[in-house]
């Protein structure tokens, strides 16, 4: 339904928000532009407002399915101990207990799966009245958000600034909810063991620090999430993402342009070694990436950067030249750079992110500095930009150390 | 107050909208059944309430914009036919006064 919304927004847009004000150049058509806008606008919201419901779904989805591997691993260990487990999720020692061992360890280790039935049944409970509240409060939100009588593209800001970051965030938090994240490194292991390869992988690219954080989950998981065979450690560069998206302290003071030297920094962060180092007159070469301090003789001119480091375009090329991969955003990964194109007009990149995560339904979320923010919704912005900003495309792009 | 208006174009713009909006209507017929669906299958849940609100919801405000759109629509071709008869009555007066002329 999404989707549809958005089509629905496009094409109007293309066919009347566009070619309209061309073929009625007076003021009774910039009346009737003005009607197509706003139903370009309620279209667009509508799409937003139900990618935001979709991420709130779709964190539910594998909430339950987190839930139900817990459970289903506890219940096979009372199956394989004998024990019998009653409606309420009481276990009780069964007539043929099978293990061996005390009768005061077999009580105690029925007490203990009681008490985790109990406590994955109520993050289940919760996480589904987390959702629902979510789903009443974004699923029914008024179009005209701002109450000023008008939807126009005020409403439609506040809808992606607002509105769709909360779905986002309900979804992943309803996650996280049913993980057994506080629970022992037994539990956990059983719990992860439980899951098929599909919800493994699902739990990996939607919330891979949390996973890496789980004491009882393999290092050949944690391996796999770290990909040090790349060059460097993409765990570190999302915990990086995590902990300075908002950090100010390491903006440059020159620009308010940051969002390619927070990506830059990451990388460093993460082990990536720069290549090249200034030349002559501090030259850096195209294909070189870093930084240097600039000093002559007793004068300190602070850092000196690469054109690859800040520039949105330049560090695209820069890792494109050294084989990093362009991958399908449907393949995208955490630990991924995001580039967005002017595809309508230059085609040039002009801003980087990190992604930090894609949710069951495909949904990339990407981290940003300079706006700062954090586990946007790219999928739910794009036809926003399409219909705001002029058509927006996207470039993932995957680095490895090749220098 | 004078018109400025490629009334074709105008009536074309028309088209394309009410094409548009007549091939998104059955899909979102079908996406609020597959609403209606889920809600159904996950019944006893707190969300399973929840989606059949959000369901009658946005049945209303979806069957509201899209006859505002077909609504638009049509006061487009009615303002693209106004103009075009505008224009040939002018044309025929026009033809009309040189022949009197």
């Amino acid at each position: 339904m999404a989707t549809d919304m958005d089509e629905a927004a496009a094409g109007l847009f293309d066919s009347g928000g566009k070619a309209l004000p061309e073929a009625w150049r007076d003021t009774t058509g910039a009346l009737a532009a003005g009607e197509i806008g706003r139903l370009v606008y309620s279209y667009s919201i509508v799409g937003v407002r139900s990618r935001a419901v979709c991420s709130v779904l779709s964190g539910l989805d594998l909430a339950f399915t987190g839930a139900k591997s817990r459970i289903a691993a506890w219940l096979a260990e009372c199956a394989t101990r004998g024990f019998r487990v009653s409606d309420t999720g009481t276990v009780m020692l069964g007539a043929d207990a099978k293990t061996s061992g005390s009768l005061a360890d077999q009580l105690n280790r029925a007490s203990m799966i009681t008490t985790e039935l109990t406590a994955a049944l109520e993050d289940a409970t919760v996480a589904d009245q987390r959702a629902a509240q979510a789903l009443t409060g974004i699923g029914l939100t008024e179009l005209n958000i701002n109450g000023e009588g008008d939807i126009n593209a005020d409403d439609l800001e506040l809808h992606r600034d607002r509105i769709l970051p909360e779905g986002v965030d309900t979804g992943l938090e309803i996650i996280r909810k049913t993980m057994p994240l506080d629970d022992s490194p037994t539990v956990q292991s059983t719990w992860w063991d439980g899951l098929s390869g599909t919800q493994r992988d699902m739990y990996l690219k939607t919330v891979p620090l949390e996973i890496a954080g789980m004491a009882g989950i393999s290092v050949a998981v944690r391996r796999h999430l770290s990909e040090p065979e790349r060059g460097y450690d993409r765990l570190k560069l999302l915990e990086f993402a995590r902990d300075h998206w908002d950090d100010t302290s390491i903006d440059w003071t020159h620009t308010d342009s940051n969002c390619t030297n927070f990506v830059s920094q990451a990388f460093e962060h993460a082990g990536l070694e720069q290549k090249g180092k200034p030349g002559f007159l501090w030259r850096w070469d195209e294909d070189e990436w870093g930084h240097a301090r600039k000093k002559f003789l007793f004068f300190d001119f602070g850092d000196d950067y690469s054109n690859s480091w800040g520039g949105a375009q330049q560090q695209h090329d820069f890792f494109v030249s050294q084989r990093a991969q362009i991958i399908d955003p449907v393949n995208a990964r955490p630990g991924d750079i995001l580039y967005v194109t002017n595809e309508g007009t230059t085609g040039e990149i002009h801003h980087t992110a990190l992604v930090t995560g894609v949710l069951p339904n495909g949904d990339i979320l990407y981290t940003q500095h300079s706006d700062s923010a954090q586990n946007l919704s790219w999928n739910g912005r794009l036809p926003y930009t399409h219909v705001q900003g002029g058509t927006q495309g996207v470039q993932i792009v995957r680095v490895t150390e090749t220098w | 107050m004078s018109i400025d208006m490629n009334w074709a174009e105008v009536s074309s713009v028309a088209s394309n909208i009410r094409e548009q909006t007549q091939a998104v209507i059955s899909r979102l017929n079908a996406g609020l059944e597959d609403v209606g669906s889920t809600a159904a299958e996950t019944t006893g849940l707190h969300t399973s309430a929840a989606l059949m609100s959000c369901q009658d919801a946005w049945a209303r405000e979806l069957g509201d914009l899209v006859r505002r759109t077909m609504i638009a629509a049509d006061k487009l071709d009615d303002s693209a036919m106004s103009t075009e008869q505008a224009e040939t009555e002018n044309t025929l007066a026009a033809q009309a006064l040189q022949g009197l002329l």
